[in-house]
């Protein structure tokens, strides 16, 4: 059974002028361990689809089915629950909580979790370290560079192990070296951890990171491309 | 506890310390407004205090005996104790009691040259009655009964009284007065003193004679109306040690009334519980203001942080955490200017009641509602639980709308919002 299966997946934003069809028939199917990437020109609707996989919005019509649960079946508070027990986020920006330390916003949803301080800690000691931040785990974000941030964001995403990392232009701030240096972690923690990363961009410095990259125009895949 | 609960607790507590000069500032307004709603109480509280203490030392006593049937006024002139000496002696050998005054009371009409008055005449043993009282120290003109020239026919009246009807030490004056067996009897009296009060009210209602020379013209010997007495101070202080100690005498006096001066003149304690009532919700008033300053306050920080709400939503915060994250903030918000306000109200309280605040340059008009020149605001710890409760109170009542507020924010609009 593939970890997510979208099926004649389509979003439409009523407008007074127009509708927008924002996503349109969309069909795919993605496997655990994946290393993946939308791209697309800006309007593509690469944050729309992204948007619907997670479960941050509802489609219009089709369905998103993640390791055999059909999310529209969920309530908005079941939703909730489900993202934090199964889903990592990585977003361009505003990622941690300003108030808090990077370790502990790494290990935030492993403390919404239950998760104890001993074990929580070890966990996300270890992400910092994977993501080469083990000496700023006491910072606070506005003492770390924006590349850094994003680190500690993909660390956050994959403390609580989560099936798959939703990350949406996670390099979309950042200057080329520290886009490649997130990239480079990315890849070793789907290699190391196993995560499906789905991520999109439009950057092609990054797009040729991808194993498999869905080519995204108004709201459809126009083509797939696979690397061996 | 529920997973998550320290997580919150944490970020709420540190997201008050983002904007420390817009936090300060709530802390401060609690802070000044709770050590002044303290300080007002406490005040009162004095205010009541001296004005009870006053009417304890003036006529109130700590408490009395009464037969049943004995009213305040003298008008059932029936309601006699029998052995009143017999049971003075009795009452005198407790040792939690200080001193017991007898007295007779009578309705009388006063007849001067000037004109003539209805009043309460009291017969009263001086020694006695100077032992337990004020009044009979706090003469302008004249002796409390004990000049031996006018033993049998002196009368102190209130000066207040005197002025209204011109009367001066030495001159007559005529009482009447019915006895038990309703025989009117109009008496000689020669002014013997005039007394101080404290106010007007007083002067005017209470003449005193002696005991011995009413209970003649009464055709009641040995016997007295009313009781008056005084406890140990230590027992007197608390409502529930008084009322303790007069539970006890009753017990050694099964055919009397024994009663607390919070029964006999139960208006005294209803100020002091009104007084205290009106001022907690004067307090809530003030308080409420202060809450819209906080809800105000918290709006912003929402606003301020919608992506921050709008991020911590879409990984995972359920809509339950997000209201506690924000009622919490609201609270702690609220709850740090309250201990300083607390301790500072405290302080002036403890202070203020050792040194007193002098209101002499007020003293005149106050003296005529009963209250002294000097206040002693009172330490008033049984309403630091009450002022906490409402603080906290009105703290979650502001939290409600913001609360409601970041919930209602919707993930996805709130990361695009710029
Ligand atoms: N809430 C919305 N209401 C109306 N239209 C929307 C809304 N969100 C997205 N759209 C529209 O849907 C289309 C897809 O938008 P989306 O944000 O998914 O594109 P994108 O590929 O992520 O673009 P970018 O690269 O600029 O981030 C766009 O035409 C956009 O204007
Ligand atoms: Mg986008």
């Amino acid at each position: 059974m593939s970890l997510i299966t979208l099926s004649h997946l389509r979003k439409v934003y009523t407008e007074t002028a127009s509708d927008v069809v924002a996503v349109d028939s969309v069909d795919l199917t993605l496997e655990a361990g994946e290393f993946a990437a939308l791209v697309g020109p800006s309007g593509c609707g690469k944050t729309t689809l992204l948007n619907l996989i997670g479960g941050l919005d509802r489609p219009t019509a089709g369905s998103v089915v993640v390791s055999g649960t059909d999310l529209s079946t969920l309530s908005d508070a079941d939703l909730v629950r489900f993202r934090l027990e199964h889903i990592g986020f990585v977003f361009q920006a505003y990622n941690l909580i300003p108030v808090l330390t990077a370790l502990e916003n790494t290990v935030f949803i492993l403390e919404l979790q239950g998760v104890p301080a001993a074990e929580r800690n070890r966990r996300g000691m270890e992400l910092l370290e994977a993501v080469g931040l083990a000496d700023k785990a006491h910072h606070r974000p506005a003492q770390l560079s924006g590349g850094q941030q994003q680190r500690v964001a993909v660390a956050r995403a994959l403390a609580s192990k989560p099936a798959f990392v939703l990350a949406d232009e996670p390099t979309a701030n950042l200057d080329s070296k520290s886009a490649s240096t997130l990239l480079d972690i990315m890849a070793d923690l789907n290699r190391t951890e196993g995560t499906l990363f789905l991520f999109s961009t439009h950057d092609p410095r990054v797009v040729d990171r991808a194993r498999r990259t869905f080519h995204l125009e108004d709201g459809r895949v126009l083509r797939e491309e696979r690397k061996a | 506890m529920t997973p998550g609960l320290v997580l919150l607790l944490r970020m709420a507590w540190r997201n008050i310390w983002r904007n420390p000069v817009r936090s300060s500032v709530v802390f401060v307004s609690m802070g000044l407004g709770v050590w002044a709603g303290l300080f007002l109480m406490g005040w009162a509280s004095g205010i009541n205090d001296a004005r009870v203490q006053d009417a304890i030392d003036d006529y109130l006593a700590h408490g009395h005996v009464h037969v049943a049937g004995y009213t305040a006024d003298g008008t059932n002139l029936r309601a006699l104790l029998p052995n009143a000496f017999a049971a003075v002696a009795q009452l005198e050998a407790r040792p939690d009691v200080r001193g017991v005054t007898p007295r007779l009371q009578v309705p009388a009409m006063v007849q001067a040259a000037l004109g003539s008055s209805g009043l309460l005449l009291q017969g009263v043993d001086p020694q006695r009655e100077a032992q337990l009282f004020t009044i009979p120290h706090r003469l302008p003109d004249g002796a409390f009964l004990t000049d031996t020239a006018r033993e049998f026919n002196g009368v102190v009246v209130g000066q207040a009284l005197a002025k209204r009807l011109d009367l001066r030490v030495g001159d007559p004056v005529v009482f009447t007065y019915q006895d038990t067996a309703a025989t009117v009897h109009s008496t000689l009296y020669t002014v013997e003193g005039l007394y101080d009060g404290t106010s007007n009210l007083t002067e005017e209602a209470v003449a005193y004679v002696r005991l011995d020379k009413l209970a003649t013209e009464l055709g009641v010997p040995e016997a007295a109306h009313d009781l008056a007495f005084r406890v140990d101070p230590s027992a007197a202080r608390q409502k529930e040690s008084l009322e303790a100690v007069c539970a006890q005498i009753q017990e050694d006096f099964p055919e009397f009334r024994v009663k607390s001066w919070r029964k006999t003149a139960p208006e005294m304690g209803y100020v002091d519980e009104i007084m205290a009532q009106a001022l907690l919700l004067f307090m809530g008033i003030m308080l409420l203001a202060m809450a819209f300053g906080i809800l105000n306050t918290m709006l912003m920080a929402i606003l301020e942080r919608q992506r921050e709400l709008g991020m911590l939503m879409a990984v995972g915060l359920t809509r339950q955490r997000v209201f506690a994250l924000v009622v919490l903030e609201t609270v702690l918000l609220t709850g740090i200017g309250l201990p300083f306000g607390l301790l500072l109200g405290h302080a002036t309280l403890v202070f203020t009641n050792r040194t007193g605040i002098s209101l002499e340059a007020f003293a005149d008009g106050l003296a005529e509602f009963g209250i002294s020149p000097v206040i002693y605001p009172q330490v008033v710890t049984h309403w630091y639980l009450p002022v906490v409760a409402l603080v906290f109170v009105l703290s979650l009542l502001a939290s409600l709308m913001p609360a409601r507020k970041a919930v209602s924010l919707n993930p996805i609009e709130s990361m695009r919002a710029l």
